[in-house]
Order: structure tokens, then sequence, then C-alpha cells
């Protein structure tokens, strides 16, 4: 299939990414939604320094912007600032925590994977709570049952294809859409689950790309996620509460000004309104929080990249470099306290064991 | 069971009712005069707890679902709106069995936990959210329910699952450590180790390095001959009878003897002969060197070309046998016929509407 072979040349072609990016959360007026902070522009989340290769080396830096309620209503939420530094490989995870200046060596996990995240846009890591992170998207599909081929339309002018059961012990249709004019990167990208009792969809959108050494990355990326239970009734009508904040997110204010764009808002109003709205009305809220229709959801999320570099590795040294030579460590397979460097040389010895 | 008095609540079954966050944040409306006279400081509502499951289970087996159940009693004159509004794991379920609770009616909560395999004692908590009228507004306040356990895991395994790069044609490996919970001064006594992927072993390294109480296994084996992923065990065991005591989940991720830059080919609206060039790179070191390419199957409008043993040019020209798209496969191969890379190839005309 075609579209297939775009998607395995393009996902050839990105060997490894290290990219800037900020997250911006989608306007919530309603406190009910895991988190007691409510804002009624799109506001930033996190801004993180990110890399990630196919032989599944990874860093991450980012500072999240929490945000509690204010003491007295009508003033701004409170905003704490809160710094974390994750590398490793498919096996293991170094960490460090700059406010108390303490990390260790443990297994690796899936900070780097969740979220709007320029890898997860390129159909990396596509498959939310998988702890396997699928490779690509293309060896998701190559699993299916099934291919169903979709035509380019006029919302959506890319040529896709839907892999039933492609992920998930065959219970999840992963869907993508790609852009040949763009030397196949993928622009859409959805996740379809059904279970009993409860349904799961995420998508992601490429709403800009930008051409980084001959290779299309995203500049501009959505990611939208539900995880709800299946209900009856799921024609009520929207919550007050749910028409407000859709309402305010359409204005897109809070926004970088140069990504506001036509296209972006576009593609908001169809997340929110047309797939959130209309395709699971069951729904909805993110994949941390409630389960209830009128509940408010933090999902969209806006991804925006800079300082992209494609194919040039970001080697161990470099990671190590950010791990300062005082932090206090833990080294986690042989649970003893050291430094850096003693983490350097447990993690080399482990690495080299194991690489070809 | 028990019936603790409100003002023991928070101490005694772990309900810390976090009372007027929101409702002080929104600055809604006070209750009525002669009910707000009547509570103590800090209750809004007066949900009580009237019965409750033990809040530290103890220590539990891992995976096995675990449930506390704990019993409100609406003790105001007003009805009082329940609704979960967060857990802190995804390995929690938790749930009202009413979503309204009358003046002196009950309603009982529900935490099922299915506790992951994680040393130490383990905290899952259920926030939910009591409001005084049925339309969820008005003034409000947050409970936090808690369930403790402890988990019978003996050992700490590091890592408990892996992705293995791998090329093939070359032998990879993954350590394990494992650590002992228990008794700190022994090696934990797993003298038998196997990998169930093809090919592969798995076994105890003598590391004098290593701290009492650590042990450490090594799981090697060859890359499969054709690139692709396969999952399998590291299994850890008392002896070869017993039931593995430690699994770690592995998958190997192997790639192909050689990459090309780019990837893979895509040509564009193909109106005339075009032709786009192929960089090969090694992706381990290998003697094997290419020497011929195949096109599967073989494509009237493709040729291929190997330049310098280095670089492929592809060269496509249209004729009108020729789809609006297509994808083919280029194999590199050695000179004694092994598979090198395995290129993907496609033209694309977007299709008339």
């Amino acid at each position: 299939m075609t579209v297939l072979g775009m998607l395995e040349a393009y996902e050839r072609s990105v060997r490894c990414v290290s990219w800037d990016q900020e997250e911006f959360s989608c306007p919530s007026t309603n406190t009910g939604g895991g988190t007691l902070a409510t804002f009624a522009t799109w506001m930033l989340l996190q801004r993180s320094t990110l890399y990630a290769s196919e032989t599944r080396e990874w860093f991450m830096r980012a500072t999240k912007l929490i945000r509690d309620p204010p003491d007295v209503e009508g003033q701004p939420s409170k905003v704490e600032q809160y710094e974390m530094l994750f590398f490793g490989d498919g096996a293991y995870r170094v960490t460090r925590s700059p406010a108390t200046n303490r990390g260790m060596l443990t297994n690796s996990d899936v900070y780097s994977s969740g979220g709007a995240n320029l890898w997860r846009l390129l159909g990396r890591y596509a498959e939310p709570g998988d702890p396997m992170r699928a490779a690509t998207l293309s060896w998701r599909l190559g699993r299916a049952r099934q291919h169903v081929a979709l035509e380019p339309t006029s919302e959506e002018p890319w040529p896709g294809v839907i892999g039933v059961g492609a992920a998930s012990e065959g219970v999840v249709d992963v869907e993508v859409r790609v852009d040949p004019e763009r030397g196949g990167m993928p622009r859409v990208i959805r996740m379809h689950a059904t279970r009993p009792g409860s349904y799961v969809y995420e998508t992601l959108v490429v709403v800009e790309a930008v051409q980084v050494d001959g290779i299309w990355m995203p500049r501009v990326g959505i990611q939208a996620s539900m995880y709800s239970k299946i209900v009856p009734n799921v024609d009520a009508p929207l919550s007050p509460d749910r028409q407000k904040d859709f309402e305010l997110s359409r204005r897109l204010e809070g926004l970088p000004p140069d990504i506001v764009t036509p296209e972006l808002k576009r593609w908001i109003d169809r997340l929110q309104i047309v797939e959130v709205l209309d395709r699971s009305r069951s729904i909805v809220i993110g994949p941390f929080s409630v389960f209830e229709p009128s509940e408010t959801t933090f999902s969209p999320q806006i991804m925006v990249a800079s300082n992209i570099r494609v194919n040039q590795p970001m080697t161990f040294d470099e990671m190590f470099r950010s791990l300062p030579p005082d932090a206090d460590m833990f080294n986690g397979l042989t649970a003893e306290r050291t430094t850096p460097a003693g983490i350097r040389a447990s993690f080399d010895r482990v690495r080299a064991e194991r690489s070809p | 069971m028990k019936s603790p008095s409100i003002l023991t609540l928070a101490s005694s079954t772990a309900i810390a009712l976090v009372v007027s966050l929101v409702g002080a944040t929104k600055g809604l409306q006070p209750p009525p005069s002669g009910e707000q006279a009547a509570l103590p400081k800090g209750e809004l509502t007066r949900l009580r707890v009237v019965n409750a499951d033990a809040e530290n289970l103890g220590r539990v087996q891992s995976g096995k679902p675990l449930t506390r159940r704990i019993t409100f009693e609406n003790a105001s004159l007003t009805p009082v709106a329940l609704r979960i509004v967060n857990k802190s794991c995804g390995c929690l379920d938790a749930a009202f069995d009413a979503e309204s609770v009358a003046p002196m009616a009950q309603a009982v909560l529900t935490m099922r936990v299915a506790p992951a395999s994680v040393p130490g004692e383990q905290v899952q908590t259920v926030t939910f959210r009591a409001a005084r009228n049925e339309a969820n507004v008005g003034r409000t306040e947050l409970g936090v329910c808690a369930i403790r356990y402890q988990t019978d895991q003996q050992f700490v395994v590091r890592p408990e699952s892996a992705i293995v790069p791998a090329v093939v044609g070359t032998v990879a490996h993954l350590d394990v450590h494992v650590r002992i919970l228990t008794e700190k001064e022994t090696k934990p006594q797993l003298t038998w180790a196997a990998c169930t992927l093809p090919g592969w072993t798995a076994a105890p390294v003598q590391d004098p390095a290593l701290p009492l109480g650590v042990l450490r296994v090594r799981a090697t084996g060859p890359a499969p001959e054709q690139p692709g992923i396969m999952d399998g065990w590291i299994e850890l065991a008392a002896d070869a009878e017993a039931k593995p005591s430690v699994r770690v989940a592995i998958r190997l991720e192997t790639r192909a003897r050689y990459r090309t830059e780019p990837g893979g080919i895509v040509f564009l609206r193909p109106e005339r002969a075009t032709t786009r060039t192929l960089t090969l790179r090694p992706n381990a070191d290998t003697t094997l060197t290419p020497a011929e390419l195949r096109l599967i199957p073989p494509t009237p409008w493709l040729e291929a070309r190997l330049v310098d043993g280095a670089r492929v040019e592809i060269s496509l020209t249209p004729t009108t046998a020729m789809p609006v798209h297509g994808v083919r496969r280029l194999r590199v191969l050695s000179a004694s016929g092994v598979e090198l890379a395995d290129v993907p190839v496609c033209w694309w005309t977007k299709p008339a509407r």
C-alpha cells in the first residue's frame, strides 16, 4: 500500500530529533478536572528540551508550570515552576530534580512519550499506555488485521489508512494520514479503542511543518485525548461549562501570535466540536481525571517546536553534562548512594554490555 | 466497623475534608444562618463517615485487587451532590453508589486498586467534591480518601522491562540487576535463569564489585536474521523446577545491516524521468558490502543502479502503464546474496477526484 510505503520512507529518514517545545493547555473554567486551577485563555503548561532516537536514547529537561487556585476569587492563579530532568535509553533512566539536587538511575519509563510531543506527532510512541512504546507507526500498522484505505478529503486532504486491530492486542485501530508533499510525514494520527465499558480516543495533528535539512518536521501540532466510560443517553447537550470552555478555546488567546492561523482555529474547532462532541458524545476527559460528560477537559493541547535538529545524535556525554557533579544520586541497580560520576560508570557498564 | 464522630473522622479514617477550599475561592452563597450556627467550624456539608473498611491493608499480594468501602451520611438539612474529581493512580478505580445523597441518607464510596509490584508502602487517594445542591455549584468542599498497602514483593528488579536495539548479524546483551528486599545480607537465591528469545541464554554474572543482596544476570543472544521486533522474557527462579520469581520483559528491535539516507524514496507527481540518490551506510561493523540491487517486483518504469558500492541511483521514467501511485521494495544484497537493506520506493500523484 502506497501510504504505508510513504510513511515507512519518512520514518526511516528520521533517525533522531532534538528540539525545544512549548505545550499549551486549553482554557478550562470548571474546577473539576483534576486540578483546582481555572484559566480563561490558553496557558503555557510546560517548556521542554527534548531528544529522541530510533535506538531509544532520549533526553528531556522540562519546566512544568503548576497553577493553583488564587486565594481570592478574581485574582490570578498562583504559578509554581517545577523543573525536571530525565534521560536514558530503552532500559534505564537517569533522573534529577533540580529542586532537591537529587536523582537516581532506575528503570526507563514513558516520561518522554506523553502529551503533545513532536516525537509522538511523528507517530512514535503512538499508543498511550504501551510500556514498550511502539517503535514506529508503520510497524504498528503492519500488525493490523486489515487495512482500510482513506481518500483525501476537503477537510483532511491527505491519503490515509486505518489499521484495524493494529495495537493493544488487537483492540485498537490506528488511523494515519500522510502528506506526500512533505515526504510522507504523518499529518493526522488517530487511535481508536473500544473495550468493555470504556472508550479511548486520541488524535494527533500536525498543523504546521518546517523543513529541516531536507526533512519535514512538525512545528505546530495538536494532541487531543479522551478517556471515558461509555454511558447511555449520549445525546445529552453540552454542559454550560463545556460550552464556555469551547468558546474560549476558539479564541486562541494566550498562544504565541505567530502560530495563530485559520488552520489552527479550524483544527481546534474540529477536534473539540466535531470529534469530541459528535464522535464520542459519551465522553469526556483527559486520561487522568474524571468521568462525566459535564466535566472540564484539559484536551486538546498545542505544541510549538523550535530549534529542531534532525539526525544529529545527542551523546550520553552531553546528557550527563546536565547533571551537576555534586548531585546526590541513588543507584537503583545496587541501592547505593553515589555521585553523577558513579551513576555514569554504572550506566556505561550496562550500556556497553548490550550495545550491538 | 466503627462509627466515629465527625470530629474524629480525619484521623481515624483518613478522610481529610479540605473544607471550603472551593467555596471560599468562588465566594459562593453561605448556608442559612441558623444551620451555619449549628455547624462546627470546618464543617459545611456535614458529610460524615459512619462506616469504613480499614485504610491500611498491610502486606498484600501484587496484582490481586483490593477494595475499600466508606459509607458517608449526609448530616445536613440539604441534599449533597458527590462527584469524584481526581485519583492518584490509573490503577485506582473509585465510584460513589449515588450521585446525590438526601439529608440523613447514606452513600458508599468504593475504591478498588490493583497493586503494582512496587517496593515500600503505597498510598492511593481519591479526591471527591461534595456540594450542597444538585447542580453541583455553590458551597462545596473536597474530601480525600486513601488506601494503603505494601506488596509482597521480595525483589527489586532493574530494569523491569527493556527495549534493546540490535543490528542483524550481531550479538546483543542485556544486564538485569536483582536486589533482595528481605534478607539483605545474602544474594537473591535465584540460581536458574533463562531468556525466551530464540537462541538467547541468561546466567548470573560473577561481579565482586556488587554489594551484598544484589545479583546481576546477563541475557545474551543473536539478533535475528531479519529486521523487526521480537518480544520475550528473562526469567529467574530458585531452580529449574520452581516458578519464576522474577520476569523481565525484553523487546529486541533489530535493524538491517545497512541504512539508507534518506530512508526511502517518494517520487511526487512524476511527469518526466526523474532520478534520486540514496546513500548507503552500515548500521554496525560488517565485512559485507553492497553488490547487487533487486526491485521487488521488477517494475518497467523504475531502474536502480549501484554507484561506487555506496550509493544507489533510482530512476523513474513514467509510462502509460504506470498507476497514479504505488510502492516497490528495493533490496540491497551482498555478493553472497545476503540482504543488507530493504528500502521503500514510492510514487504518488494525487488521484483525480
